[in-house]
């Protein structure tokens, strides 16, 4: 599976796409990615307020950042389940 | 009457469309402040403008319409008359509330821009382009980041679809060179609209950039 990291968040993790085993569940895929990255990374999914993070954890230092997710162009929040082929991980912006 | 012949060439075939497009401007802040600077001078003449807020000193640093002397006062009446001052003959409509409002908003409109500044007023606002049809520029802003789409009913999906699980920061560190690039890519987007210039538009793409790293990334959203 394709990750790519978006915005601002490449530079957390030193890349802008890697590849790893499909998981069909997010903790496990974030385990994958983790492995990758030699970063601890965590993604969060908070249905019933419709808000997203990812936690990265550098070192034992933790940045909690609001996320977007999308699995193959769909928003995960919205998605009955993860799929393989790409998910996209975007550090949004929010000011005006 | 306002000279645009510095320009005139370039937009020689929209330039009925500017004339005559009605243009809805919710947010005029940061973003908001610099999109109308552009859209007047560029010729547009038919903006209504949505801002419930009265101006604050540290508004100053990138909402380029305000100075000193308007500490204090509502920004849209500030607004339309600065804005009036460059084209005298433009037609600018305030609503001194968050879009909608309690007006009941249902003029005709051609194009929208999201210049908020929360995530939930954008989703309304996405909500009502939708509805009526309206294509609408989104840019958000945040220390040297900026991003922008355009969100076209019908041909791309809403901004809900994408930005669902989005936060709203808590007053944000905002360079003023972010929000004046931000705001300016959003009105270059809009005139690429009206030329139905779909290809070369922020349409089912996203532009991420950071300043600090001279970042400029387009992703497919």
């Amino acid at each position: 599976m394709t990750i790519k990291f978006s915005g601002s968040l490449k530079y957390y993790i030193s890349s802008k796409q890697i590849e790893v085993e499909f998981k069909n569940n997010l903790e496990d895929l974030c385990a994958e990615i983790s492995k990758k990255i030699g970063k601890k990374l965590k993604c969060l999914l908070d249905f019933e307020n419709k808000k997203s993070f990812i936690i990265l954890d550098d070192n034992g230092t933790k940045v909690r950042f609001s996320a977007i997710f999308l699995n193959n162009g769909e928003n995960l929040l919205t998605k009955k389940s993860l799929e393989d082929g790409e998910l996209l991980i975007i550090l949004p912006v929010g000011g005006g | 009457m306002l000279d645009i012949t510095r320009h005139q060439k370039l937009i020689e075939d929209i330039s009925d469309k500017i004339y005559n497009s009605n243009i809805l401007i919710a947010g005029a802040g940061g973003l908001g402040s610099t999109v109308l600077e552009n859209l007047i001078r560029i010729g547009f003449r038919n903006i209504t403008i949505f801002d419930p807020k009265k101006i604050d000193p540290p508004d100053l640093n990138r909402q380029i319409l305000y100075d000193q002397s308007d500490i204090g006062k509502e920004k849209v009446l500030i607004a339309k008359e600065k804005l009036l001052r460059i084209n005298p003959e433009c037609n600018i409509t305030i609503f001194q509330e968050k879009f909608p409002g309690n007006s009941h908003f249902n003029a005709k409109c051609d194009l929208a821009f999201d210049c908020l500044d929360n995530i939930e007023s954008r989703f309304i606002l996405d909500d009502f382009c939708q509805i009526n049809k309206i294509p609408l520029i989104h840019a958000a802003v945040e220390e040297y980041k900026g991003q922008i789409t355009i969100i076209y009913p019908g041909k791309t999906k809403s901004l809900k679809q994408i930005l669902t699980g989005a936060s709203t920061p808590i007053q944000p560190q905002v360079l003023p060179p972010t929000v004046i690039i931000a705001a300016s890519i959003q009105v270059s987007e809009a005139l690429k609209i009206l030329k139905n210039d779909f290809e070369n538009s922020l349409l089912n793409k996203m532009l991420l950039f950071n300043i600090y790293y001279n970042d400029f990334e387009i992703i497919n959203v």
